[in-house]
């Protein structure tokens, strides 16, 4: 993954509890969720331009952490394996961590509801705290209330339509991973239980505590006013 | 702090550089109001944001090469999502940019090591 740590301050997302409590750190933005992360993978164009004008822009793009783990389990599938690294790299993403109580505040009422997408829930999560629109691929799970409650507020906001000139070059590959329905391009996530969860806590060694390298955040006070 | 500094004298440097006076009292205003540290902090920040976007330009031209460029329509798109009032014939524009970039990488023999 790319070193990020000349980011300033304000574009990390912030760690700890109160990371959905804080939205002002962040100018405005938009939420990728995992099929828009998975759009990218799979090389379609209206997500290059989209990453290319938020950084021209300045429009931050927040990925919630687990539509990153879902995007690097299903990027096995994809003959590029480097694009998630790329896409992650870029200077108007950012990670959104999902902190033990988050992760609790979203799993609980998932147990409730058949059918859940808790990865979905944290990208609606990050949409309704700031008031951000998620750019998805595949809104059905959103309108059917698998991500939460259907809010009318939340904007979803699918890709554009089919063009023949913007068709992904990238060619799926075969082999493990890939769902045993063609189209089922959701078949859902790894099975929790597997998953060994040592501290509770999120450790994202890519997303430092948004103070820049030494050196470029002052000068010394070598007597330049 | 002495280790603290030691550590900046060691990552920095000082450079000499002609810039419009303009420019100048905009960082000195910075200043002034609080919004940065120092004129060095400014500039500073000015050169990180154009080294990110450096960056940016380098690994979407690697994907445009590989991949194809986005269309004006994908611009059009990305454009309307992210709020963005583009002037006419802009998207357009942008596509023509792109296919530029992507040729440009493809002259250079693709992405570097």
């Amino acid at each position: 993954v790319t070193d990020r740590s000349d980011r300033p301050r304000g574009h990390d997302a912030a760690d700890g509890p109160d990371s959905l409590e804080d939205p002002d750190l962040l100018v405005g933005g938009r939420v990728l969720d995992a099929a828009a992360v998975e759009a990218w993978l799979r090389g379609w164009h209206h997500l290059h331009a989209l990453v290319e004008m938020a950084g021209e822009h300045g429009v931050t793009l927040v990925i919630p952490a687990g539509a990153v783990t879902e995007a690097a389990w299903r990027s096995a599938n994809y003959e590029d394996d480097g694009a998630l690294d790329e896409l992650l790299g870029m200077s108007a993403v950012v990670v959104s961590p999902l902190d033990r109580s988050l992760a609790l505040a979203l799993g609980h009422p998932a147990a409730r509801v058949p059918h859940h997408d808790v990865v979905r829930s944290h990208a609606y999560a990050l949409a309704t705290t700031r008031e951000w629109a998620i750019v998805t691929d595949d809104p059905e799970p959103y309108q059917l209330g698998r991500a939460g409650v259907p809010d009318p507020d939340v904007e979803l906001i699918p890709p554009p339509l089919v063009d023949t000139d913007s068709t992904p070059r990238r060619r799926r590959r075969r082999g493990r991973h890939s769902s045993p329905d063609p189209d089922d391009r959701w078949p859902g996530i790894p099975d929790p239980a597997n998953l060994v969860i040592n501290d509770g806590l999120v450790v994202d060694d890519d997303v430092p505590d948004g103070v820049g390298p030494d050196g470029t955040d002052a000068d010394g006070g070598d007597g330049d006013r | 702090m002495t280790r603290a500094y030691d550590r900046r004298m060691r990552t920095t440097e000082r450079v000499t550089v002609t810039v419009p006076r303009e420019l100048v009292q905009h960082a000195r205003l910075a200043v002034e109001s609080g919004r940065a540290e120092s004129v060095s902090a400014y500039v500073t920040e000015a050169m990180e944001r154009a080294a990110r976007r450096d960056r940016d330009a380098t690994v979407l031209a690697d994907i445009y090469a590989r991949s194809g460029p986005p269309t004006a329509r994908d611009y059009a798109w990305a454009a309307s999502t992210l709020g963005v009032q583009l002037a006419e014939g802009e998207a357009d524009e942008l596509a023509r940019r792109a296919v530029l970039l992507a040729a440009t990488r493809h002259a250079d023999g693709g992405a570097p090591a």
